[in-house]
């Protein structure tokens, strides 16, 4: 063999082989599902379980359910290392604990990480009880595991445009998270994906943020509905700007007593406004007041 | 101008490393080179001649064998690739997904043996060969070879007591698939890494005639030319024409010339 040759090959050879060992080629390999016996304390809940509470009054009612006719169906859990994972059957699983069993009839059965996150939401995007902020939470969860959020809509069985509301929540301001955090029903993605919306369009506004925090805070007091949230800033900020140069204050003098503030005195290009806490003053006092001023602006003293 | 007439070769054993793959490179490169317009299908979920003689790896290619024969026909303007390691040959690759492909066609298709014989048929008339390779079993996509053929060859290990079993397996499919290709014509045995000094290899070259009933009168001997070939990704006319291995496959492509009354293309 010419010694070109020798080297010609030797090179292809390990391009080949590289080549071959870089192509992601999928090998089909299948291992079957087992039915077993698995002891609950080594079984975890579905990494991806995007819901954090389960109600106990529910939790009793199913493992009383349980103990009298038993587990119709085995719960579904894949296995990681030496331990277990549920695809589906949580509750039932939670159920099983408070019987005080020590296991459960499962199916065990090899499931890929994005096909958990599609198990741990989609049984619950079908169930009415939770909220539309823990679920685009959860999406927000799972996406990594999908290549394009265009696979994670599909897996899901979601439009793209309804996903999209789902991931609006993240746009909200600090304020409104921590209050959907211990109330997720506040916002629906709708309402979230309109919010996010109205922040886009105004947020060259300067009396954005105080809009919204007047209107959130009517909202939680349940005086205003999510749905007319973002036409009631829009109208706030409307009238404001129509306004604008004269809500430009200029000066103000804070008026005290005993140490407390009660009220304030304050001046624009057009007005000055003299505010006073309603519980500052008594009617008398309000009377006299009143006749000062029309007095005063009466020219008579 | 009249169509042209196409003959479609499977070259098909299930015996493992018989030479199948070896067969059709050096003879589409041979083909090609009497000026033919030649074809290679690879049905082979391992793809070595795709990775022999393909511009690109399988894994990147968007239509294999495997997407063509579970879609619908409009995709076989995409499958087939007219560039590769070997002038005038072209190809469709061969992917490890056709092991898949063999499950599915085996559930959903309601003629899962015909499925590449009706993607094909539109080649009919623009190819003078097209060669299928096969894999090495006598499952679905050896089947769907055969049912697309016109002609078959069996490479047989010259020497092998075991390629000797397995071509007698192969016979009974063949005699099943002629229920629905009636047409489908033996061209005979071929003889791989034959060693005329060797008493199995007579002995084998014996039986083989037998037991299938046509062999091929050349005789492709042991050369370790083959395997510099498939590192060079070349075929042995470009490794090394002069070489005895790369002659023999040149008098395999006359022979069939000859035999099939192949008209060459004109251009040489």
């Amino acid at each position: 063999m010419s010694r070109d040759l020798k080297k010609l090959l030797e090179e292809k050879l390990q391009q080949n082989n590289q080549r071959h060992a870089d192509a992601s080629q999928a090998v089909e390999f299948s291992e079957g599902r087992e039915y077993k016996q698995i002891a609950l304390d080594i079984i975890d809940p579905n990494p991806y379980q995007p819901r954090r509470i389960f109600p106990q009054v529910e939790l009793e009612k199913l493992a009383a359910s349980i103990a009298e006719i038993g587990l119709l169906e085995p719960i579904l859990l894949r296995q990681v290392d030496q331990r277990y994972q549920i695809a589906a059957g949580e509750r039932r699983w939670r159920a099983y604990k408070l019987l005080n069993k020590h296991a459960i009839e499962a199916l065990v059965t090899p499931i890929t990480d994005s096909d958990m996150a599609v198990f741990a939401i989609a049984e619950n995007v079908d169930r009415e009880d939770l909220s539309d902020y823990e679920i685009g939470l959860a999406l927000r969860q799972i996406e990594s595991v999908f290549p394009t959020k265009k696979k994670l809509a599909e897996s899901l069985g979601l439009n793209r445009e309804d996903m999209y509301r789902y991931f609006a929540f993240d746009e909200l301001p600090e304020f409104m998270i921590s209050d959907l955090n211990t109330n997720p029903r506040l916002l629906s993605r709708s309402a979230a994906s309109d919010i996010k919306r109205l922040l886009k369009q105004q947020k060259s506004s300067p009396f954005l943020n105080a809009c919204l925090a007047e209107a959130w805070a009517l909202l939680l007091g349940s005086e205003l509905d999510q749905t007319k949230f973002t036409g009631y800033v829009n109208n706030k900020l409307k009238a404001l700007h129509e306004n604008k140069t004269d809500c430009h204050i200029q000066n103000s003098h804070n008026l005290i007593r005993e140490g407390k503030k009660v009220g304030n005195i304050a001046w624009t290009d057009k007005h000055m406004t003299i505010k006073i806490s309603i519980e500052a003053l008594n009617s008398d006092q309000e009377n006299q007041l009143k006749t000062f001023l029309e007095n005063m602006l009466n020219g008579e003293h | 101008m009249t169509e042209k007439k196409t003959v479609v070769i499977a070259v098909a054993n299930h015996k493992g490393g018989c030479g199948k793959t070896t067969t059709v490179i050096n003879l589409s490169a041979e083909l090609a080179k009497m000026g033919l317009a030649v074809l290679v299908i690879d049905l082979d979920p391992q793809a070595n001649a795709s990775l022999h003689i393909g511009k690109k790896h399988p894994s990147e290619v968007a239509v294999t064998c495997a997407e063509l024969l579970l879609s619908e026909i409009e995709k076989l303007p995409l499958a087939i690739h007219s560039e590769t390691n070997i002038e005038g040959v072209s190809l469709i690759y061969g992917s490890l997904a056709l092991g898949k492909t063999e499950d599915e066609l085996k559930d959903d298709a309601p003629r899962p043996s015909e499925e590449l014989r009706d993607k094909i048929k539109p080649l009919h008339g623009i190819y003078d060969v097209i060669l299928i390779d096969c894999p090495p079993s006598l499952k679905l996509l050896t089947s769907n070879a055969l049912a697309a053929a016109t002609h078959l060859i069996v490479p047989v290990e010259s020497g092998s007591q075991y390629g000797m079993y397995g071509v007698t397996d192969l016979m009974k499919l063949v005699e099943k698939i002629h229920r629905i290709n009636p047409g489908l014509e033996l061209i005979g045995a071929l003889l791989i890494r034959h060693d005329e000094r060797q008493t199995v290899c007579k002995l084998i070259e014996a039986s083989a005639k037998n037991q299938i009933g046509k062999l091929i009168d050349v005789r492709i001997p042991t050369s370790t030319k083959v395997n510099q070939s498939a590192i060079a990704q070349m075929s042995l006319h470009a490794l090394d024409r002069t070489s005895k291995v790369a002659r023999a496959f040149r008098q395999l492509a006359e022979i069939i010339v000859k035999q099939l009354n192949l008209s060459n293309g004109g251009s040489k």
